[in-house]
């Protein structure tokens, strides 16, 4: 197969835009749509300084190398979660961010230990907050952490490196459950709310996940390509695995299915977010949002981790 | 699996290897494997390859999932 623009072997064929590229030719073409996406969503403008969320995987990494390359002011925030199971997962994935960093002495890394700055990691605190798996709480900590230092460190926007699989399994997962209130929140950007919340943006939700990662691979990204131990089971995953069945059979599934999506929230105002209907509070505890009277969900989790662990420490016998 | 002759090619995914008859193309190889083409990219001596490429004879291909998430 050809590359569309200059005829050289194509090193990825994308049936959904019946496109195939070469090399210099894709790589020039994930840059170039990542740029379009940013204006045409509105996600920043070029003074913006924006904050990163990298994982160590291939999508938050392949997002952090785009978004340098285009010249943007994008530095990373790393969450050291304190998952091993025996993988090294946390380990392995934080390699992998420290290497792309030093890769990019024009960008800052931010990292936070869990473990180290509240007292567990999240697979501890798990087992007291939810007593199960720990993507609850998981999910819970990314989102208070990634808000509370892009606003302490003074980004106005946090990028995620959602690609379009991530995008449309989620967007599956709420409409077989009609949870209206993530779908009426579920977008490319999440806008700026009161009492701190800053811009969440997804420059990459129109990206298949075969194209962020044929990206990383053809930059010599040293990603991890392990899941999370965690994840094997996940929900979200069966979901994709639905969904890529259809995009077999059907080329363009799940880009419709977004896309589609998209404009039915542009075309009927019930889609769109109810911010009225959201009441904020500053949470006493830490200061930010919360839809709680008192503490934020994050707040009681480790007030509530602490008080265990203390509990254990006076039980266990000298 | 058994090793391969010289009229098959090697597919290797995640921990798993699959031998296939040379010849054939990178996707049909991957669909008779029970894998999903779309989940899938296509690597052979460190050269990314689109699925219509003829496999050839001792041909290693790794197989890179690119599904993730939780």
């Amino acid at each position: 197969m050809k590359c569309r623009k200059c005829s050289a072997r194509a090193v990825i064929n994308m049936r959904q835009h019946k496109l195939a590229l070469c090399k210099t030719h894709f790589i020039a073409w994930m840059q170039e749509q990542t740029e379009r996406f940013i204006h045409h969503y509105r996600m920043f403008a070029r003074d913006e300084r924006v904050l990163v969320a990298v994982s160590g995987g291939k999508d938050s990494l392949a997002l952090w190398d785009i978004l340098l390359t285009l010249g943007y002011r994008a530095d990373g925030l790393y969450i050291d979660l304190g998952i091993d199971e025996g993988t090294a997962y946390s380990e392995t994935s934080y390699a992998c961010v420290r290497a792309f960093a030093a890769r990019h002495p024009e960008a800052v890394l931010h990292t936070v230990d869990v473990a180290a700055v509240y007292g567990a990691s999240i697979p501890e605190a798990a087992q007291v907050f939810h007593q199960g798996k720990p993507c609850s709480t998981c999910g819970l900590a990314k989102r208070h952490i990634m808000n509370r230092v892009a606003g302490d460190k003074g980004y106005s926007v946090l990028a995620t490196g959602h690609n379009l699989d991530d995008e449309a399994a989620t967007l599956l997962g709420n409409t077989l459950s009609w949870s209206v209130e993530y779908l009426r929140r579920q977008g490319p950007v999440l806008p700026p709310g009161e009492a701190g919340l800053v811009r969440k943006v997804k420059p990459l939700c129109r990206f298949y996940e075969r194209e962020t990662a044929a990206y990383a691979l053809l930059r010599g990204i040293d990603y991890i390509y392990d899941e999370c131990p965690f994840a094997a089971d996940a929900t979200s995953l069966r979901y994709k695995e639905l969904l890529n069945a259809l995009e077999q059979d059907s080329p363009g599934s799940k880009l419709r299915f977004y896309l589609n999506f998209l404009r039915a929230r542009e075309q009927h105002p019930d889609f769109l977010p109810d911010e009225a209907g959201l009441t904020l509070h500053a949470c006493p505890t830490c200061g930010q949002a919360t839809t709680n009277d008192g503490d934020c969900t994050f707040c009681r989790m480790w007030d509530r981790v602490r008080r265990f662990k203390a509990q254990e420490v006076a039980t266990t016998p000298a | 699996m058994a090793a391969s002759d010289s009229a098959t090619a090697i597919l290797h995914f995640r921990h798993q290897t699959f031998e296939v008859p040379a010849g054939m193309s990178a996707r049909d190889a991957i669909v008779r494997c029970h894998l999903n083409p779309e989940t899938v990219l296509i690597v052979r001596e460190g050269e990314l390859l689109t699925d219509d490429v003829q496999l050839q004879p001792g041909d290693r291909i790794r197989l890179v999932a690119v599904i993730s998430g939780g």
